[in-house]
């Protein structure tokens, strides 16, 4: 299913080491994972996402993400100026998209395209807790870090991905990378995890690269910038209030 | 060109719409700096639109250059407003002579405030005052439920839907609390349908029998009063996916009502606008990925023109129902579709009304693909009447050239019987470019 953009995000590290060596239940770690890429409190960030398809130029689109939550999301496009004016908001798993050609808000699954390998669900939704069954399949050591491999089943068919292999590291649950399946159980992106850098306090991947696990050298670059927290009115994430966004 | 130089330059447009002085009473750099400091954006576009009918006599129907140009801002974290304009013109009209003056008069050049208003917000209040579209309903490429803004119908509906909708200068209030949606919206000024005229590419008869000679005088606007204005109220709620909502509009038929008398064999026709009141209801919720879109509209009392040279004026009032279900999916991650069924059943269906049945059925699919990052875009829209066979084509394709450029080329082909809804243009087909420069 599609995870926001924004969601990629957090940091992790609110578990010490001693916590590693404790038994922890799957559905624990994935929430640590979502607590590292996503600030649990109400924030607004800049998100770029460059696309790459074999022998073309990059094509680059910049969004304005505002999140309330773990299931509230709005996407303004800022950039480029073809695609600017266009609106994503996203309430639980509920997604509307605000077209300027179109003047309303329309609904929309999450699997429906944003941008090159990224889905709507990508950006707009981050909650592998909310989404995902999760259990441990093993544990990897690489790059003398000890990983969780966890499987995670989509809890029901409202999500953009049916299962998804990640990878989050023992001692601070930051995700490393991760796999994302469709229902047919064919590999739909390979994504990594990169760059932590300090956002809204606390380390966090600043980069994702999804990559398509056919076409080499098909890939979206997912970076987030500037971001300011602060409270968001609950009243913007409602469809009826995505007209106000237009600019 | 910087952004606050431009900024003077679509304030300056915009205030020569407004027929106002927009020069110079202080220094560019001065205006320049005091724009910078509101954080004012502008943002526009500029647009060539050509298009070429295909079926005998073939020719061009639209050299049409628009620019649009917006201002927004705000004053406040709670005040916020837009200004903007649009200003085309049409070189069909001067370099060919394929339409005569009154269509050259009707459709050459448009000045005109787009969506221009003050917004203000506050807790679960907010309130936009100004020339606006207020837009209701789920459908796509249809216009079902979207029944408080008056349309631009002089090229039918093919243009974007933002342009056939004509903003209307009134007030929208709106009241959020968790789920719930309550919005009421109040016209004064009242706008009515802008229709083809006599020989131009979409004008429509009226109905008469075949052969039939015919007088048609312009309909009177109703002034503008508080007793003509116009009101509704539409409650929406959210739950559990369920997007459900509900509205009443106290309106005007935007398009006049076609009364007629007969005389020595001839049908004269005075148009005169009337009220309607409409009442709808519409629905979406997505189930595995399928999104289901559902509206229905009940008009009260409508006005259907009448084959019955013994009514005095050749209209009757009808109840009937428009309502439509469509559903929404992406298949294989790559093709987005949309499939719509639509009905319309008329109360006291008589077989005398024009163009109309008891009971009319038709369905739309839409499907798009995206390509190279979505740059190239390939789109493929059908609307079918299914009970006369009526069919309008809508394949499309859009390139983006650049961050700023976009290329749009496709083709309108419509078919059917002469009288109905699509075949009446069955001559009208046309292949078009657009290219767009936004900024």
């Amino acid at each position: 299913m599609k995870r926001i953009i924004l969601a990629a995000a957090i940091a992790a590290c609110v578990i010490g080491p001693a916590c590693s060596l404790a038994q922890i239940a799957p559905a624990e770690i994935i929430q640590k994972v979502d607590d590292v890429r996503s600030p649990q409190v109400d924030y607004t960030i800049a998100v770029e996402v460059v696309s790459y398809l074999p022998n073309r130029a990059p094509k680059a689109a910049r969004y304005e993400v505002m999140v309330k939550g773990p299931e509230r999301t709005i996407i303004k496009t800022v950039f480029p100026e073809t695609e600017r004016g266009r609106i994503l908001l996203m309430r639980e798993k509920d997604l509307w998209a605000f077209f300027p050609d179109v003047s309303k808000p329309l609904r929309l699954s999450m699997q429906e395209r944003l941008i090159g390998e990224v889905s709507n669900g990508d950006i707009a939704r981050l909650n592998f807790a909310g989404d995902y069954d999760a259990k441990i399949l093993r544990e990897e050591r690489i790059a003398d870090k000890n990983y969780y491999v966890l499987e995670l089943l989509a809890k029901n068919g409202e999500v953009t991905y049916a299962k998804v292999i990640l990878w989050a590291e023992k001692e601070t649950y930051w995700p490393l990378k991760a796999e994302f399946y469709a229902l047919s159980g064919r590999l739909l992106k390979n994504c990594s995890y990169e760059n932590y850098a300090m956002l809204a306090e606390k380390l966090r991947p600043t980069r994702l690269v999804m990559e398509d696990p056919i076409t080499k050298g098909k890939k979206s670059v997912i970076t987030y910038g500037d971001i300011r927290v602060g409270e968001i009115p609950e009243k913007y994430f409602a469809k009826d209030y995505m007209k106000k966004f237009i600019q | 060109m910087s952004a606050p130089y431009r900024s003077v330059l679509v304030m300056g447009m915009l205030l020569c719409l407004a027929g106002a002085a927009a020069a110079e009473t202080s220094p560019v750099d001065t205006a320049v700096a005091f724009f910078q400091s509101l954080g004012w954006q502008q943002h526009g576009s500029l647009k060539n639109e050509t298009a070429w009918r295909i079926i005998e006599p073939t020719g061009l129907t639209k050299i049409r250059n628009q620019l649009i140009l917006s201002e927004t801002g705000k004053f406040s974290d709670q005040a916020k407003f837009k200004i903007s304009g649009r200003f085309y013109y049409d070189a069909v009209y001067d370099g060919t002579d394929n339409y005569a003056k009154n269509v050259a008069s009707s459709q050459k050049t448009l000045a005109e405030f787009r969506d221009t208003y003050l917004d203000y917000s506050s807790g679960a209040l907010d309130v936009r005052l100004g020339k606006q579209q207020i837009v209701w309903g789920e459908a796509v490429g249809l216009f079902f439920a979207d029944v408080v803004n008056a349309k631009d119908l002089r090229e039918s509906v093919l243009p974007d839907f933002d342009m056939i909708r004509i903003p209307e200068w009134g007030a929208d209030i709106e009241y959020a609390k968790d789920a719930f949606h309550a919005e009421a919206v109040w016209i004064p000024a009242v706008e009515f349908n802008r229709l083809p005229v006599s020989g131009s590419e979409f004008f429509v008869l009226p109905p008469v029998p075949q052969g039939t000679s015919l007088t048609y005088v312009d309909p009177a606007k109703p002034s503008r009063s508080f007793e003509n204005s116009e009101a509704g109220l539409r409650l929406s709620y959210l739950m559990r996916g369920w997007d459900v909502a509900a509205f009443y509009l106290h309106t005007w038929d935007k398009s006049p009502v076609l009364y007629r008398t007969i005389d020595a064999g001839v049908y004269n026709f005075t148009p005169r606008y009337k009220r309607l009141d409409i009442y709808g209801a519409t629905f979406a919720k997505e189930v595995k990925n399928i999104v289901f879109k559902g509206e229905c509209v009940y008009n009260r009392k409508g006005y259907f023109s009448i084959f019955d040279d013994t009514n005095p004026d050749g209209v009757v009032r009808r109840d009937f129902v428009d309502y439509l279900l469509g559903a929404d999916y992406t298949f294989f991650d790559k093709f987005d579709t949309n499939l719509q069924f639509m009905q319309r059943i008329i109360s006291g269906y008589d077989r005398r009304l024009a163009n109309a049945r008891r009971v009319d059925n038709a369905v739309s699919f839409w499907v798009s693909r995206g390509f190279l990052n979505n740059a190239l875009e390939l789109e493929f829209l059908v609307i079918a009447g299914l009970m006369d066979k009526n069919l309008l084509y809508r394949p499309k394709i859009t390139y983006k050239l650049t961050d700023n450029w976009k290329l749009r080329t496709g083709f309108d082909i419509f078919q059917g019987d002469p009288t109905g809804t699509f075949g009446q243009f069955r001559k009208k087909s046309r292949a078009y470019a657009e290219l767009f420069y936004l900024f």
